[in-house]
């Protein structure tokens, strides 16, 4: 079956002003070399600190931002060169849910307003009854109350704004959702509802998800696959619950914070924080991090090695076949 | 000897609200209290009211006590006030992009509360806030102390504004949320230099937080604040091993950790209510799975159910027999 | 909660309705109703001259005096009102809706055409506004419409700067982005999400320019250079005035302090407007 979302070689790169007062012009890669597959039903989580490039990913996705290399296939047909006239009918079946769901609506629509515009834009003409209808159906979707279309969303809390978010990601029909780390503005009780909401939504939806996200504990729990991204590269792909083999992999494990104070850990193996990226770097791209780091790694640019479901781009990575033994 | 920090009874009030009601909590040296709740739960406000900074944006101590070692604060007089903030009591606020005045090189910043509250001249402040950049695994201190604060990563800043709190040679430390604008490794290594910081210098913290996960990696004891009051406290082993507390419980369920499977994550349902919406009785059974009648009608009092364990609810106050 | 979020919601009472821009927004439509029904509401005809009137002081036939010819100061500040007003209100609509469609369309589009329109825009700046207003009425003769457009092309760039850092602000806005994700195109996102959005600020602007404009209608109307006589307006009347300053003073001062009165009221008015428009201090009431 073809995967709803095929990414070969996607690269965003675009020219940064340089240092100083005259520094010229420094070419920045957000997003270098990435290819994945995502099937059907499929959530693939994204993960890395910011500035590794996973936001630019879903928007080079979303054709939100051009890719400068590489291509886009949705459900096998490339979108990339697409027009913007060609485009329109497919939006319907690629949607976005944003971080911040206090940005994301217009202060100035009510709610019904917000849930019916993806309908205007794609020129779906409803009567009122069938808006009315249509409205009260996402909202239902979502778990709010219908009675909240006549709000503004500055009454609404920061879960309740975003359930009307990915409402209106959901108002038409699409088949590939795009979560710009959805929770990452809310409080960690109200995450727990939308990642179930998610969830729930998959399953009755049929929908696939591509998830993007800092958190590595949320991923592992919601995703079925993950990507570590670091630098604007693919470092690991793996399913969730898996042992990682990428150091970075690891050490975003370590840092989390597990809520079990008999597991307390120290991390002092990954030390700094992540260049700025302007750097082109030969080698590995987590090289001058890495407590595991041999001249190699600073030298030649690991390839991403295995298959679809299990890559890893390190050259120190113990083959799958020792890890899964274990 | 009395608590470096003992806070009993403590009300605020703004106008007619009241977002604070009855806090109560202390802090020893050498010692981390994590105070946990939801945004709205009136952890950034009890921050304010100890640092005196509650007159800033119109709120004013209504009832109880705050004692730093052995002054009272509420009712000190500014002056007074203003040489303890800073000094003995320090802040260490959420976002490091805003707490740093982007127009000062980053020594001079540093450099100040030495020289306010300790009254060193420039240079033994100076060299203070080497010692003290260096004490934060700050690379190249003599360098950085040249820069402005745009030059530096999210951390990097982080990390400067703990220097700062410290160059007054506070002993206790205040931190609203000090991670949460930060990436998940620097976060960790924060989190440890704060902790390495705490026993070292045997300071008392008080870490404000949503995060039970920071808590549990982070905090010696924990008080659980909801919607202006402390739901439970006690000793986080206990906190994490035993919880009685509904909220203390849900607060735990909804952290993403391994081995749960899809359905096993909880949200708590709802959110926390406006200031001005407090519901009566117990202030969270709205939300509550295990609600009583009576939890609606009646404020449950804060019970003490084990050393150093105190929990307000009324599924637990019959203390013996439900006493695990 | 962040300590700024704190400062919103605690210090910041809802605003308390203030008296001031009532009572401002009332003496300007007590202006327009005047200008409107000068015809009905004037005792006497604006050009009815009788010189054995000149000069005469207020009294219970002329409220407001004489002027040199024997006409009635109260009728002529009342047509003046009709004058300078609509000088005023067409010469800042015109600027601003014109300011507008180059800001939005600068702002949106960007790149080449922003920066050579923009250096355009930006060429009315180096002159001072009379000397702008000079210019026209050498090219176009004196009159009302000159004035118009002198004024109108005077607070040109402003209105188009405003309106486009406005746009260029709001493109970045995450919910812009949204609309994009649905397939918007252009007309939507500028005529949908960031117009309605960046409408508000511009419109205050153009009330409290209008203060402005009816000044300068008035120092080119002074000047000689507004509408010519015997149509009165504010300006004209007051350099009409000057030469008698002294002697008979309600001629010059009755319509200044039509200008001062109107002015003031239209700026108090226009702050009044600011604060109810202000959208981030009427949000998060509870």
């Amino acid at each position: 079956m073809t995967p709803v979302l095929s990414v070969r070689g996607l690269g965003h790169a675009f020219d940064a002003p340089g240092g100083g007062l005259f520094g010229g012009k420094r070419r920045f890669r957000a997003v270098d070399d990435v290819t994945f597959d995502l099937p059907k039903g499929e959530i693939l989580g994204v993960v890395g600190e910011s500035g590794c490039g996973k936001s630019t990913l879903a928007r080079l996705v979303m054709r939100l931002y051009e890719p400068t290399d590489g291509e886009v296939l949705f459900e096998g047909n490339p979108i990339t060169h697409l027009s913007r006239h060609e485009l329109r009918p497919l939006r319907r079946y690629l949607q976005m849910v944003f971080q911040d769901p206090y940005a994301s609506i217009d202060p100035r629509q009510t709610i019904a307003e917000a849930l019916s515009e993806p309908f205007e834009v794609q020129r779906v003409y409803l009567s009122r009854a069938e808006r009315r209808a249509e409205i009260e159906r996402l909202l239902a979707l979502v778990s709010l109350d219908p009675a909240m279309a006549r709000n503004h969303p500055h009454h609404l809390s920061g879960g309740q704004r975003q359930r009307v978010g990915i409402a209106r990601a959901l108002a038409l029909k699409p088949r590939l959702i795009a979560f710009d780390e959805p929770t990452a503005s809310l409080d960690v009780s109200v995450q727990a509802q939308v990642v179930e909401l998610l969830l729930r939504l998959r399953a009755e939806l049929n929908l696939t998800y591509l998830f993007i996200s800092h958190d590595l504990a949320l991923v592992d729990y919601l995703c079925d696959r993950v990507m570590v991204m670091y630098l604007g590269r693919v470092v690991e792909i793996l399913p969730s619950r898996a042992r990682a083999r990428h150091p970075y992999t690891r050490a975003l494990i370590d840092a989390a914070f597990v809520p079990d104070p008999k597991a307390r850990r120290t991390i002092d193996r990954v030390t700094g924080e992540i260049p700025s990226g302007f750097a082109d770097l030969p080698g590995c791209a987590f090289a001058a991090r890495c407590p595991e780091a041999v001249a190699e790694c600073r030298r030649v640019r690991p390839p991403l090695v295995g298959d679809g479901r299990r890559a890893v781009a390190c050259h120190l990575a113990p083959p799958i076949a020792e890890i899964s033994e274990s | 000897m009395s608590p470096l920090l003992g806070v009993r009874d403590l009300a605020v009030t703004f106008g007619a609200q009241r977002p604070l009601d009855d806090v109560g909590f202390r802090v020893e040296r050498g010692e981390i209290l994590g105070l946990v709740g939801e945004s709205g739960s009136g952890k950034s406000i009890t921050a304010m009211t100890v640092m005196g900074l509650l007159p800033l944006v119109g709120g004013r101590v209504a009832a109880g006590s705050i004692r730093f070692e052995d002054t009272e604060l509420v009712g000190l007089e500014e002056p007074a006030y203003r040489r303890l903030r800073g000094g003995r009591i320090a802040l260490i606020t959420q976002n490091p992009m805003t707490s740093l005045d982007p127009m000062v090189r980053i020594g001079r910043q540093v450099d100040r509360g030495a020289r306010l509250h300790l009254g060193l001249d420039a240079a033994t402040a100076r060299a203070r806030t080497l010692e003290l950049m260096e004490r934060m695994r700050i690379p190249d201190a003599a360098r950085v102390c040249e820069l402005h604060p745009h030059q530096l990563s999210g951390g990097m800043k982080q990390r400067i504004v703990i220097a700062m709190a410290l160059s007054g040679a506070p002993d206790l430390l205040i931190a609203d949320e000090p991670t949460t604008a930060l990436d998940v490794i620097v976060q960790a290594q924060i989190v440890q230099l704060l902790v390495e910081l705490v026993r070292e210098q045997r300071l008392g913290l008080v870490l404000i937080t949503h995060d039970m996960g920071l808590v549990a990696q982070a905090c010696d004891r924990v008080a659980v604040m909801y919607c202006g009051r402390i739901v439970e406290s006690g000793p986080v082993d206990t906190m994490f091993a035993a919880p009685r507390h509904p909220y203390t419980r849900a607060l735990t369920a909804c952290i993403p950790r391994p081995g749960l499977r899809h359905g096993d994550l909880v949200g708590i349902p709802g959110a926390v209510p406006s200031v001005a919406e407090m519901p009566t009785g117990c202030r969270f059974h709205p939300r509550c799975a295990d609600a009583m009648p009576t939890c609606r009608q009646h404020a449950p009092r804060s019970v003490a159910i084990g050393a150093d364990h105190a929990v307000a609810c009324r599924l637990v106050e019959p203390a013996p027999e439900a006493a695990p | 909660m962040t300590l700024s979020g704190l400062f919103r919601s605690t210090t910041a009472p809802r605003s308390k309705r203030r008296i001031g821009p009532t009572i401002a927004g009332l003496i300007l439509v007590g202006f327009a109703v005047a200008a409107l029904l000068c015809p009905w509401v004037a005792p006497w005809p604006y050009d009815q001259q009788a010189l054995a009137l000149a000069y005469r002081a207020p009294s219970p036939a002329h409220w407001f005096g004489t002027d040199e010819f024997g006409r009635d100061v109260f009728s002529r500040v009342l047509y003046g009102a009709r004058t300078s007003l609509t000088v005023a209100l067409v010469s800042i609509s015109t600027s601003c809706l014109l300011g507008m469609v180059i800001g939005a369309l600068c702002g949106y589009v960007g790149g080449r055409f922003d920066r050579w329109t923009m250096a355009a825009i930006d060429l009315t700046w180096c002159f001072p506004e009379i000397l702008l207003a000079l210019l026209l009425v050498a090219i176009l003769g004196p009159g009302s419409t000159s004035t118009v457009l002198a004024i109108a092309i005077a607070y040109l760039a402003q209105f188009t700067r405003l309106t486009r850092s406005q746009i260029r602000a709001l493109k970045r806005e995450t919910f812009v982005e949204a609309s994009l994700s649905f397939g918007a195109g252009p007309a939507h996102i500028l005529l949908c999400r960031l117009l309605p959005n960046a409408i508000a600020p511009v419109i205050v602007v153009a009330m409290l320019t209008t203060g402005d404009a009816i000044l300068l209608e008035a120092t080119l109307g002074f000047f000689g250079m507004g509408a010519q006589p015997p149509t009165p307006s504010w300006g004209g009347m007051m350099s009409s005035g000057s030469e008698l300053l002294f002697d008979a003073p309600w001629v010059i001062l009755w319509p200044g302090a039509a200008i001062a009165v109107s002015v003031v009221s239209i700026n108090v008015f226009g702050d009044g407007v600011l604060d109810a428009l202000d959208v981030k201090k009427r949000e998060r009431v509870h």
